[in-house]
């Protein structure tokens, strides 16, 4: 495989499983060094095994991404233990499937904190130390189709996802002086422990769901780690302020 | 068997004498594609181009072809097969742009646009499709621009305007009338640094640099290595999608 980021640092956030673990891994796999973060309950382990396994270097970093303080300190450690930071991967994000009328203020609040705070503090704190390091870097948030298009049980859920693609597009018309990107990926259906719900519903809204895709399948979180790499790589040296749908042609189909 | 992103792919890119679609023909080349390099006039630009990619190493050869006409597609489409047995990548990118105000603009000069950027990309891509369903993959990508969306980045040109947001139109139709085999996006170029860009008004240059937030134009490799990523398997779950390479261009 082609190293594309060698000698560099990486902290992904929600690396314990799904499309964090995957880019985490390919990170590692790709010649970086990577921050494998996990909530205070969370388990890295499966994470660092695969890192190893594929001949990579990470380590575990705890925060809970609610905690700005947790955070912060979680960007500094990151830099200190790599001896630098190229890249944030802000992933983390909570999708607890509810009706809206079922949505406490503390659900609401969980997921604001979580998904959009979170992500503001990590990009940010990690902005602050690339600038103060003087390289430049990458930074990519994981967004969601939802930023798009409503879900009946995801309601809150998709207002945090909007208010990410947002703030990465506006990030990046300040960051890109000094050198530093900013993107985010909207993925449609990918095989996560998130989207696990959809796997178990109805085999109707199954069907309609494959149908509406392109491709006529879910994603991998393998595919997500893959279009992540191309937006922090010098591939992707021109592209900044940009949201890129992983869908397989799913909010494109207005057909069904 | 060569190495890199597209080994053992065979790639059309059209318009590819010069700018974007050369520095796109010459990627693919260094990452293991057989490239065609189509060209509609500029036959000893393509030559120069083939003559490059062969001098490193790799492997291509220059067809002419105008994209706006159905025969000359299907004659393109068909040198190809014969050539190389098989087409994994067109890259739809022969493009004009008519540099005048609506008023000034003739009859022709909307027929000529909307034919060579947009009937081209959608003649072109009918041509190749039976050929990747055939295969059972290939990936299209359709070269269309900042300013064929619909945030505030438009430029006056109409017609180059509209072809463009024609093409993504296209691209995302045909996405879902072309899968699964066919995965088919568009890249939307802002900024970059071609022929085009030195007839611009200097006091214009330096207001679009500041609007860009990496303070830069872009160059056709820009381009190019994301067009990389789109046509290699590493897009497998990307399809409709319109990227932006545009520097941070049209977000303030």
């Amino acid at each position: 495989m082609e190293k594309r980021f060698v000698g560099k640092v990486a902290l992904v956030t929600g690396a314990t499983n799904g499309i964090g673990q995957a880019t985490a891994v390919r990170l590692a796999a790709e010649g970086a060094v990577v921050g494998v973060n996990q909530r205070p309950t969370g388990d890295p382990t499966e994470t660092l095994r695969r890192i190893k396994e594929a001949g990579g270097e990470g380590f575990p970093v705890v925060a809970d991404m609610r905690d700005p303080e947790q955070v912060i300190r979680m960007v500094h450690e990151v830099a200190e233990r790599g001896g630098r930071l190229d890249y944030v991967v802000s992933n983390a994000a909570i999708n607890p499937f509810m009706k809206w009328d079922e949505t406490s203020l503390e659900d609401f609040n969980n997921l604001m904190e979580t998904n959009v705070r979170g992500t503001w503090v990590v990009v940010t704190e990690g902005a602050k130390q690339m600038i103060k390091e003087g390289h430049g870097g990458a930074i990519c948030c994981t967004s969601s189709i939802s930023a798009h298009v409503g879900a009946p049980f995801q309601t809150a859920y998709c207002g945090t996802k909007g208010a990410i693609s947002m703030l990465a597009k506006a990030l990046g018309c300040n960051l890109g002086e000094h050198g530093i990107r900013v993107n985010a990926v909207e993925p449609g259906w990918i095989k996560t422990n998130m989207s696990a719900p959809m796997f178990d519903a109805a085999p109707e809204v199954w069907k309609y769901y494959i149908d509406r895709i392109a491709i006529h399948r879910p994603g991998e979180p393998e595919e997500m780690a893959g279009a992540i790499t191309y937006l922090l790589s010098d591939d992707a040296s021109y592209v900044t302020c940009a949201t890129l749908l992983v869908d397989a042609g799913f909010i494109v189909n207005a057909e069904l | 068997m060569a190495e890199g992103r597209l080994a053992g792919k065979v790639a059309i890119v059209t318009g590819a004498s010069r700018g974007i679609g050369r520095a796109v023909a010459e990627r693919f080349a260094a990452e293991g594609a057989a490239v065609v390099v189509n060209y509609t006039q500029g036959s000893k630009n393509a030559a120069t181009v083939v003559a490059g990619i062969e001098a490193a190493g790799g492997t291509a050869i220059a067809l002419q072809a105008d994209v706006s006409r159905s025969a000359d597609v299907r004659r393109l489409v068909e040198q190809t097969v014969e050539r190389f047995g098989r087409v994994d990548v067109l890259v739809n990118n022969a493009g004009v742009m008519v540099a005048k105000g609506v008023l000034e603009t003739t009859e022709d000069d909307w027929d000529v646009t909307i034919d060579v950027n947009l009937k081209g990309a959608y003649l072109c891509s009918k041509e190749v499709a039976p050929v990747m369903i055939r295969q059972g993959s290939g990936s299209i990508i359709n070269m269309s621009s900042n300013s064929g969306l619909y945030h505030p980045s438009a430029m006056r040109f109409t017609e180059y305007v509209v072809s463009k947001a024609g093409m993504n139109g296209l691209t995302k139709a045909m996405a879902l009338a072309l899968g699964p085999q066919i995965r088919i996006n568009a890249i939307c170029p802002g900024w970059i640094r071609t022929d085009m860009v030195e007839e611009i008004d200097p006091a214009i240059q330096q207001r679009i640099l500041e609007e860009t937030a990496l303070k830069r134009w872009g160059t056709p490799d820009d381009v190019a290595s994301s067009a990389v990523f789109l046509a290699s398997d590493e897009a497998s779950f990307i399809t409709g999608e319109l990227l932006i390479v545009a520097g941070g261009r049209g977000m303030h």
